[in-house]
């Protein structure tokens, strides 16, 4: 059942509204539209004609949007207030570019590890042979 | 974005439904039920506008919801808060004032057309 009002969950979501409303919305109405269709059958109506009463009954899916929609309390916080979202988003960017170093030396330790020895052994082994030509030169 | 209600009329749903709650804790469903028999019917509306109320109501501190199985159905259930009581009071009041208003204007306008 919750598929019938997919369109309306659709609408709601680009509108902005906040997830949080967005999924308990549909799921009250689900269970109200269950509700209607309970009470109709047990007046005396069946099938296709129980679903279309309750449904007139509940209301069509843009009078629902209209009325949500209409509370500017039910937005998303960040669509409430998109330039603090913004500059938050950015601030968080630019808070966590430092750590990115970091966290991706964490990410490849091992291949870091072998890194660093091979260049250790290399720079010893250079600074080996330097040493000795230079104690060579010295020394003839 | 649409606006469902015009502005003076803007605090009728509130008042409806704070007062349907004030007795006891009610999920959409019962409200809608409660709501047409205090009223007689009088006020009709789709049924699934009252939810945006209720979320409305809630995220103004004037209802807490609760979720709750009954029968193997999960239910959202409605209660008043206490800042949910002072509203109702001040919505009730707004009311009466301009029901008393109005009444008056209807007496008075019906009472010249009788002297015409």
């Amino acid at each position: 059942m919750p598929e019938q009002f997919e369109a309306l969950r659709l609408e709601l979501r680009n509108s902005g509204i906040a997830p949080v409303y967005v999924e308990r919305t549909i799921a009250e109405l689900t269970a109200h539209l269950a509700d209607l269709e309970s009470a109709a059958r047990a007046a005396g109506f069946v099938g296709a004609e129980a679903e279309r009463m309750a449904r007139a009954q509940l209301g069509d899916d843009r009078a629902i949007a209209a009325a949500v929609l209409g509370r500017p309390e039910l937005l998303a916080w960040s669509t409430r207030y998109p330039r603090v979202a913004y500059c938050l988003q950015s601030a968080a960017t630019i808070g966590t570019l430092p750590g990115l170093p970091i966290v991706y030396c964490i990410e490849h330790r091992p291949g870091l590890a072998r890194w660093g020895v091979s260049l250790g052994l290399a720079v010893t082994i250079v600074g080996s042979i330097m040493a000795a030509l230079n104690a060579l030169i010295v020394l003839v | 974005m649409a606006q469902t209600n015009p502005p003076f009329l803007s605090g009728v749903p509130e008042l409806l439904v704070l007062r349907m709650l004030s007795g006891r804790e009610m999920y959409g469903y019962e409200i809608v039920k409660a709501m047409r028999l205090v009223t007689g019917e009088a006020i009709g509306f789709g049924e699934g506008v009252i939810y945006p109320v209720l979320h409305s109501l809630e995220e103004t501190g004037a209802l807490k919801a609760r979720r709750k199985s009954v029968n193997g159905r999960e239910r959202v259930y409605y209660g008043v808060t206490s800042k949910g009581k002072r509203r109702l009071e001040h919505l009730s009041g707004e009311w009466k004032r301009v029901s008393t208003g109005v009444n008056s204007a209807l007496g008075g306008a019906l009472g010249d057309a009788e002297h015409a």
